[in-house]
């Protein structure tokens, strides 16, 4: 069975309260999700206030003020600070987005709640371990396949390239896949089989698939066509609402099943 | 793994279809019906102009249903042997209740 409730050992306990900083006259509240594997304890809930005049706008901003100014041992990922490398990306008042490209302003008024992404194993703190959803993105084979290798390039009309749009975009932030009920379910198993692919391995998927110069279209919907790597999708749509390049995955999704149906003719 | 993904997601689409308009017909016939006698609503039932659409609607409905809780059970059941037992279960269980209801409805027809 799906496990419904978390095991004991992951419930979420109160955790500290840190200082407010001196002299700040304007202060925004954190909540942010505190584990180690270090010691035994259960994961905590630690709340920080950030002096908002002497921190830039965004929660990456926040974040790497409370680790400068506050609290050394705050975990978190992150790299290009401007939404492309889709290191930071974590479950910030209750969705899935970009640490980097999401504005204090945007989380209304209250503590902002800050966890990693949801139903993955965390490393530490805000940082989870994603090898499952890369060797997921592996799998669907993300790389052209022609039959004949031209002496330069590969061509390709405008129109074509046109389809790619919406869809090469992905940074594999794994913002959908996390979010996804039916990923949360079904997108690990112990045995490695009957594997939901997620999203965002689906919406690369689709990206070879609707390649004009990719001579492999029929071996890759091969590779999709069970109960579980496709068609555990059930367009519950939260991978196109938080994609936090504005793409959707669940599109992509139709139309490989579009695809599934029209071969099957 | 199984390979039987998309036939599985087409049925569940034809299905769903031809259940629209013959559910929209069952119940605007029920409400019209309202009244009468079992005698007389069983020789409505007989006529094969009934007869037929019912069982089709039936038959779609306990195929659909059986469609239905079969990704119930892929969704949340991981045990595989867990899982095959609840999908022939499942099968068998539909298959039962759709033999019964259509049988009702030739029973009717040989009666009337």
């Amino acid at each position: 069975m799906v496990e419904l409730t978390l095991p004991k050992s992951s419930k979420v306990k109160k955790g500290k309260t840190w200082p407010k900083p001196e002299g700040a006259k304007s202060l925004r509240e954190y909540r942010i999700y505190r584990w180690s594997p270090d010691d035994e304890e259960n994961p905590q809930v630690d709340t920080y206030y950030v002096d908002t005049d002497d921190c830039g706008p965004m929660i990456l901003d926040a974040l790497l003020w409370i680790k400068n100014n506050i609290d050394p041992t705050l975990t978190l990922r992150r790299s290009c600070r401007e939404g492309i490398c889709g290191s930071c990306a974590m479950n910030i008042d209750g969705g899935n987005t970009l640490a980097c490209t999401k504005g204090m302003d945007e989380v209304g008024k209250g503590a902002i709640a800050v966890y990693p992404l949801p139903h993955q194993p965390v490393v530490k703190d805000l940082v989870t371990d994603l090898t499952n959803f890369y060797e997921q993105h592996a799998a669907i084979q993300p790389f052209l396949q022609a039959s004949e290798n031209p002496e330069t390039e590969h061509l390709q009309a405008p129109e074509d390239r046109e389809k790619l749009d919406g869809l090469y975009e992905c940074i594999l932030c794994a913002s959908c896949s996390t979010s996804c009920p039916s990923y949360w379910w079904n997108g690990s198993k112990e045995d490695g089989k009957n594997e939901y692919l997620g999203p965002a391995a689906l919406l690369q998927a689709y990206r070879w698939l609707v390649d004009s110069r990719d001579d492999e279209r029929n071996r890759r919907l091969d590779f999709l066509e069970d109960n579980f790597s496709l068609y555990r999708c059930h367009t519950i749509m939260n991978c196109a609402q938080v994609c936090p390049k504005g793409l959707n995955p669940a599109e992509a999704i139709a139309g490989i099943k579009r695809m599934m149906v029209e071969r099957s003719r | 793994m199984a390979g039987k993904g998309t036939p599985h997601f087409i049925f569940q689409r034809v299905t769903a279809l031809v259940m629209i308009p013959l559910t929209i017909w069952f119940v605007a016939s029920l409400i019209a019906h309202a009244g009468d006698s079992r005698t007389e609503l069983m020789e409505w039932i007989a006529h094969w102009h009934v007869a037929v659409p019912l069982s089709i609607l039936l038959l779609a409905g306990f195929f659909h249903m059986r469609l239905g809780i079969e990704v119930i059970i892929d969704d949340y059941i991981h045990k595989p042997d867990t899982r095959g037992m609840l999908h022939f279960l499942n099968t068998l269980f539909s298959l039962i209740l759709g033999a019964i209801a259509v049988w009702s409805v030739v029973a009717i027809t040989l009666i009337v």
